[in-house]
């Protein structure tokens, strides 16, 4: 309903329940707010935004005062402007009384206020505090500068949902401050930097040097698949300045970590490929692209057949479709694929098969409605840690039930109801254990299994040997824990359950059978297809649900079209040429192709096997035996150090496109900066090679002319039916929109599976616990090693690595390892230490935590003073999904400072290849 | 237990308890050596081997008595032996075993008997003592002292013959206002809450009473906690409230001490948690203690302090009874007001009337005390009567009248009857009843200061017109004191009062100007004459 009001004489229109403020705002009349974020409720405290209310006594705050029907408000009587002048008179008086200290901000909102009320002298002696912390380096707060407005205290409190910060002390000796008043960067701070966009007078204020933005440009976070908007400031001289949150973006509703807010100045570091470079005498030379190009092309077409791609998730959806068209159409190949080989194909292969359709089931928002959640095999707050404050919501605010299943401690247990151990590699008898729970006790949703599934039956009698006592034995848990957890899973506090996974359940020998283990359980709950339930396997990179949409897959064509006549024919005719038939190679079989020398040129695309491929030193054997390798991307990084030709790619921040999130929502990325050197979108380049090389092989090149992304992602569309009725004019008017989306008036879909399964009914499909692992420990190397990621940097670092700030926070690789683990090694904490494997080793910084199960060690995959966990990783993959087991592997730890106890021999060949 | 069968035990158990002693001991009385006495007596009742009890009992209010013993030699003969110290003890025993005491006996040099409110003039006898009728005379500890004298009738009444609504409209109808200081209709926010149709529905009982110069609640609780559970458990059923919070300040041990032996003697015979005295009815009661500070008498901080938040006041709207506790509907009502409620409800039907105030009586008078006083009173009368005036060689110049949140009363204004809302438009308010005298041997100036610098210590710090301003008062009023500042000083004072006044989030800050205000208007001369130093 809508109220009618008066402000300042001016009639105006507020929606029902709105604040007077919220009615001011929208009039555009100026009125001071300093403690009022706009995407946050009233705080109520700074008392700057009071107005007359015709027929009320006082000077209400408007931030907290709803409108009524024929309201008469002034915001601007000789009678209200003394007294906010007043309560801005005693505000100032917080402040030092020269020139403050901050030139970038100059006390930003607050210094408007003062000026609207002409207070440019302060009436008061400065009252100013000298409390400061400049702990963290990508910020620092100043209490001279603060006027306890608490937008800080509420934006980590209640934005974020961390509490890291609060308001300290009574009356007049408050103060911003950490639990113990301890430093903040020793708090459990997480440097999003919510606080510093929060901060009204720059007394949070970013460790930035002074510069005018000239431009703000909205787009899409590069790093993990949550998808944040975020908001490029940028200057005159193309370089990104600083970055803001987007409050608009659905995905993100204005939060953002760390690294999103802090960690993109990568895009202007002076390590960025400026123009390409051509192996000679084996030393890069730098040429021109039409050299390079021309090279490059002949080179593809000589090994014309024995080619294969890698194509990036970190690239637009746009790259990724010009790419795999190229490979398909110039080349003839399927053999394109993509990291998701290496994180969710489990999860992907399982989800075809069983619903036929590979994708996170619901939206972020289900997390916040769920009754219960479980987080398995995933570390949210360290990976996605804009998802993992809708985690903490969902507990804090709305009471839900949190489930951890994780070997390791991780931050979510501090806010779990119940945290499964298990021992790593036993997550299928856990879930068979729990299933059965739910078959036993009558929690199955008989009406979902009976209609919109089948082989139930089969599926059942597979359980039979789970029993809890057999279960407890297998992973270690203790069996009224599982029972539990089983029990709230079918039978959520309230709303549904929701079941979020990572790569803890995929990079196992066994990871289709976890995946394939886990849908059976939403299967038999019914736990899929409504508001606050469904499947959702968190994704990685910005891009890598986007990447396998545009059809980067050997065994897919864009939107997962299968390589049948039909389509193959539908693509023929668009394209003008004939595609190849036969599944290409997949990530893991291109380095045995390349091994065994049946493969002979690769096209490398923003990915970097020689730091995300498992057991690092037969990576390299591996890619160093092709006759050609081609690598583009933004930096020189392992791979590329070992290329023929290096091409300079544009980053995220140079260009335009798409990139579809977790949630399968396409957004735009729009482009901020002019292309850093001579670097070229990768979609640009990908199509002038392609063109040399239809030129050679006498094909249409025109398949390969498009001006702008635009014409790329029209094409896409039109062949793609999960997103034809997508536009770019679309995604401007109405932000990212969740496919499927079929036609130009469907809204999107927050909800699959509402009525039925792509495939029809869901399929049961029963899975065993094999052998936890393909490499036990034993003797020699007694303990087990688990891998993952870390807050403060990304993947293999490459990136994170050249942004100051992330390495101030995170220097060295930490190994985890638990205090009687480093008791029998005779590790203390904080001593640095050498894991080895029978692979490779490394060397890094002993953390002695009980976070980590005893017999366990854990150390993030981030490369950094050269030492990478996978140099110790095994190569054994997943006989379905052809992942490799990055999670388990045997290693030891010693001081480092001790003498090597074993000489270094050739290399074991102990990994174990599985059928 | 139903009630029936209470009340028969209890007045089983009164007819047979004499002879025996109180002793009245509470937080305060403790500090002038009650505890001593109830010591000292106790051996010495022991050592006579003597089967009768000296127990304890809350102190009825007669500070200037304290110690207090009461001798209950029988039905209707009870004594009043003020002024008690240690050395008294053997003359307490012979005055009780001597078995002469009539009404007709002296302690002291006075007359011993039970002073009888309402009789006569005086301490006593300008009071109406109907919530502290008991206080002092029974043992808080004892369920049946309690129901002996009439506990627990009127609950059980209320269940057994009243449905909710028709408590709520009675409770408005007799127009029962709530005694914290705001006095808001009480059966308005209970209906209020009703209305919402929501649970879990809270109650808080307000027991922080932080501020200097009251202690009212504590009293109660300390002298007669059952009855503050009657009158939670009336209203609790009223509200439909599905959990009940007691939220007692956290110096005050001794009336928290006593609340919860209370409660478990109501748990153990049926008077809390489920189907109380046999009805339909669960009264689910935690107690909670404060974490110390003014501002924790502020309903949305003292929640947010529940919940485990900082202390600090919210946003209104919402009000508690639409979103309180954990965003529910709630109902905040101070310990006085239900305690009025099982007297108020016990004559069904009877005119609505503005009932009775307890009042903290301190500073310059003769007889300083608890009194408890029918709405309409004078301050006057409550000064001069009932608090006997100045001693002898002072006089009156004001008083301070609703603590740091009220105001300056100077003499000739005295003649203010008590009632709900301000006293005086400059500050002063009844508040929750304190009432403190000062004369001529203080500066009004500095009674002023020492007002703003509770405020300024105890602004909570979330609102900057509170936090800041309340400082800057002081920080004026100390140059103003020191001769500092000339007359421009005062108009900036005045202007801080109507910032912070106008300006401040919740009810302490908007009210935190009262005594600089007040100060200003009605003891000009004095602020005048302090400027002039400087000019």
């Amino acid at each position: 309903m809508t109220i009618k009001l008066t402000i300042d004489g001016m009639p105006v229109e507020a929606r029902e329940g709105s604040s007077i403020l919220e009615a001011i705002n929208a009039s555009g009349t100026y009125i001071p707010q300093l403690c009022k974020d706009p995407a946050m409720p009233a705080i109520g405290a700074c008392r700057t935004c009071l107005v007359q209310v015709e027929g009320r006594r006082g000077f209400p705050a408007s931030c907290h005062t709803p409108v009524s029907e024929n309201m008469v408000v002034n915001t601007n009587s000789p009678e209200v402007r003394r007294i906010r002048q007043g309560v801005l008179d005693l505000t100032l008086g917080m402040l030092p009384t020269e020139t403050p200290s901050q030139p970038l901000a100059e006390h930003k909102e607050l210094k408007t206020a003062s000026r609207f009320h002409d207070l440019l002298t302060p009436g008061y002696e400065t009252r100013a505090r000298d409390h400061s912390d400049s702990s963290n380096p990508f910020f620092s707060v100043e209490m001279d500068d603060c006027i306890l407005c608490g937008r800080c205290v509420e934006a980590c409190q209640d934005l974020q949902q961390i509490g890291a910060i609060a308001i300290l002390g009574r009356g007049q000796d408050a103060f911003i401050g950490t639990y113990g008043d301890e430093p903040i960067a020793e708090s459990i701070c997480t440097s999003c930097g919510s606080c510093v966009a929060a901060c009204p007078t720059g007394a949070i204020e970013p460790k930035l040097d002074p510069a005018n933005a000239v431009k703000q440009t909205s787009t899409v976070c590069p790093y993990c698949g949550v998808g944040c908007g975020i908001v490029l400031n940028t200057d005159s001289d193309g370089k990104v300045l600083w970055v803001d949150d987007d409050p608009e973006n659905q995905s993100s509703l204005g939060k953002l970590c760390v690294k999103g807010r802090f960690g993109v100045t990568f895009v202007n570091h002076g390590d960025r490929l400026t123009t390409p470079l051509i192996r000679k005498n084996g030393v890069f030379t730098e040429a021109s692209w039409d050299e390079a190009l021309d090279y490059t092309a002949d080179k593809l077409v000589e090994h014309r057949g024995a080619t294969a791609a890698l194509a990036s998730a970190k690239a637009t959806n746009e790259d990724g479709y010009v790419l795999q068209k190229f490979m398909r159409l110039a080349l003839g190949t399927n053999s394109i694929d993509h990291c998701t080989r290496l994180c969710h194909s489990p999860s992907v292969e399982a989800m075809l098969r069983s619903l036929g359709s590979g994708a996170t089931s619901n939206s972020y928002l289900d997390y916040e409605k769920a009754g219960c959640l479980i987080i398995a095999g995933c570390d949210p707050s360290a990976n996605h840690p804009v998802a993992a404050t809708r985690f903490r919501k969902a507990v804090d605010l709305y009471g839900a039930k949190l489930i951890v299943i994780n070997p390791k401690r991780i931050e979510l247990c501090d806010y779990a109801y119940l945290w499964l151990r298990e021992k790593p590699g036993t997550d299928v008898a856990l879930f068979n254990g729990m299933a059965k729970v739910i078959l036993d006790e009558g929690l199955a949703d008989e009406h979902f299994v009976a209609e919109r599934t089948e082989g139930f039956e089969e599926w059942k009698a597979s359980l039979a040997q789970y029993t809890p006592d057999f279960v407890e034995s297998i992973t270690g848990v203790p069996k009224e824990q599982m029972i539990e957890a089983a029990r709230i899973y079918a039978r959520p506090p309230f709303s549904g359950s929701c079941f979020v996974w990572g790569m803890g359940l995929t990079q196992h020998t066994n990871g289709t059978a976890n995946c394939h283990a886990v849908l059976n359980l939403a299967l038999v709950s019914g736990q899929m297809g409504g508001r606050g339930n469904g499947i959702s396997p968190l994704r990685g990179q910005n891009n890598v649900q986007g990447c396998g949409d545009a059809g980067c897959t050997p065994s897919n064509l864009p939107g997962y079209q299968d390589l049948d006549p039909e389509s193959l024919e539908k693509f023929a005719r668009a394209w003008g040429g004939r595609l190849p038939e036969e599944s290409g190679f997949v990530v893991t079989d291109m380095m045995r192709e390349a091994e065994e020398g049946r493969l002979e040129a690769m096209y490398v695309v923003g990915e970097n096997p020689l730091l995300s491929e498992p057991d690092l030193r037969h990576a390299r054997e591996a890619i160093e035996n092709l006759k050609f390798l081609v690598v583009q991307d933004i930096f020189l990084n392992e791979t590329a150090e070992i290329a023929d030709v290096v091409l300079p790619a544009t980053s995220f921040a140079e260009k335009d496109g798409t990139f579809t999130n977790s949630e399968r929502r396409v957004q735009r990325v729009r482009k901020a900066i002019e292309p850093v050197g001579q670097s070229r979108a990768d979609w640009d380049i990908t199509s002038d090679l392609a063109r040399r090389v239809c030129r050679r092989l006498g094909m249409d090149e025109s398949q390969f002319d498009y001006d702008h992304s635009k014409d790329i992602f029209d094409e896409m569309a039109g062949l793609t039916p999960i997103i034809a009725g997508i536009t770019y004019e679309r995604l401007d008017t109405e932000g990212g929109i969740q496919w499927p989306c079929p036609t130009p008036d469907h809204p999107g879909t927050p909800i699959l599976y509402e009525d039925s399964f792509p495939r029809g009914l869901g399929k049961f499909v029963p899975v065993e616990q094999t052998e936890p692992a393909a490499e036990l420990p034993n003797r020699r190397f007694p303990l087990i090693l688990n891998t993952g990621r870390m807050l403060y940097h990304w993947h293999g670092g490459t990136i994170t690595r050249r942004v100051e700030g992330l390495m101030a926070r995170a220097p060295e690789l930490e190994v985890s390892i638990h205090p009687k683990d480093a008791k029998r090694a005779g590790i203390s904490d904080k001593e640095e230490v050498r894991v080895e494997s029978r692979r490779g080793e490394l060397e890094g910084r002993a953390s002695v935590t009980e976070a980590v199960r005893e017999g366990e060690i854990f150390v993030p995959f981030v490369k950094l003073r050269e030492s990478a966990a996978n140099f110790l990783t095994n190569r054994a993959f997943d006989p379905s999904a052809k992942i490799p087991e990055y999670k388990v592997c045997a290693v030891r730890v010693e001081p480092k400072s001790s003498p090597r106890k074993v000489r270094k021999g050739p290399r074991a060949m102990t990994a174990v290849m599985r059928p | 237990m139903n009630y029936s069968e209470l009340k028969s035990k209890a007045d089983r158990e009164a007819r047979v308890r004499f002879p025996r002693a109180l002793v009245q001991l509470g937080g305060c009385t403790r500090t002038v050596g009650a505890g001593a006495v109830l010591q000292l007596l106790q051996a010495a009742v022991a050592k006579k081997g003597l089967m009768s009890p000296v127990l304890v009992a809350g102190c009825d209010g007669a500070c200037h008595d304290a110690p207090v013993v009461i001798i209950e030699m029988a039905e209707g003969l009870t004594f009043r032996l003020t002024h008690v110290g240690p050395a008294d003890v053997n003359e307490i025993l012979s005055f009780w075993l001597a078995g002469r005491a009539d009404s007709s006996s002296t302690w002291k040099g006075r007359p011993a008997a039970w002073p009888s409110a309402g009789e006569g003039s005086g301490f006593w006898g300008r009071q109406e003592r109907r919530v502290m009728r008991d206080i002092g005379y029974i043992d808080p500890h004892s369920l049946d002292d309690y129901v002996a004298r009439g506990g627990y009738a009127t609950l059980d009444n209320v269940l057994r013959s009243m449905t909710l609504d028709q408590v709520v409209d009675e409770v408005i109808r007799l127009e029962l206002r709530g005694r914290g200081g705001a006095y808001f209709p009480a059966g308005i926010k209970w209906r209020g809450a009703r209305a919402t149709g929501r649970s879990p529905r809270y109650l808080i009982v307000n027991a922080e009473e932080g501020e200097p110069g009251i202690y009212k609640d504590r009293h109660i609780m300390e002298g007669n906690p059952f009855m503050l559970l009657e009158g939670l458990a009336i209203a609790a059923y009223a509200i439909g409230a599905d959990k009940t919070y007691l939220y007692v300040n956290g110096e005050a041990n001794e009336a928290a001490g006593r609340v919860e032996d209370a409660l478990d003697v109501a748990r153990e015979l049926g008077l809390a948690g489920d189907n109380v005295l046999g009805a339909d009815f669960n009264l689910n009661i935690e107690v909670r203690r404060g974490g110390g500070g003014y501002v924790l008498g502020e309903e949305s901080a003292l929640m947010n302090s529940i919940e485990g938040q900082r202390n600090v006041p919210r946003t209104k709207p919402p009000f508690p009874v639409e979103s309180g506790l954990w965003g529910q509907p709630t109902v905040i009502n101070n310990v006085e007001t239900l305690c009025n409620l099982p007297t108020l409800l016990a004559n069904p039907g009877a005119d609505p009337s503005p009932g009775t105030k307890l009042i903290s009586l301190s500073g310059r008078v003769q007889r300083p005390g608890l009194v408890e006083v029918p709405m309409g009173t004078t301050v006057r009368e409550i000064v001069y009567g009932v608090g006997g005036g100045p001693p002898d060689g002072y006089d009156v110049i004001g008083v301070v009248a609703g603590g740091p949140s009220g105001g300056l009363l100077n003499e000739s204004m005295l003649d203010v009857a008590i009632g709900p809302g301000m006293l005086d438009p400059e500050g002063a308010v009844l508040g929750s009843g304190g009432i403190t005298v000062f004369d001529t041997s203080v500066s009004p100036v500095e009674v002023v200061r020492r007002l703003a610098r509770y405020n300024a210590a105890e602004s909570c710090s979330k609102c900057t017109p509170c936090r800041e301003g309340t400082k800057r008062m002081l920080d004026l009023l100390g140059a103003v004191q020191r001769g500092e500042e000339g007359r421009s000083g005062l108009e900036k004072l005045a202007y801080l009062n109507d910032v912070v006044g106008f300006g401040s989030l919740c009810g302490l800050g908007q009210m935190a100007p009262g005594p600089v205000r007040s100060g200003l208007a009605h003891f000009r001369e004095a602020f005048e004459e302090a400027v002039a130093n400087a000019e």
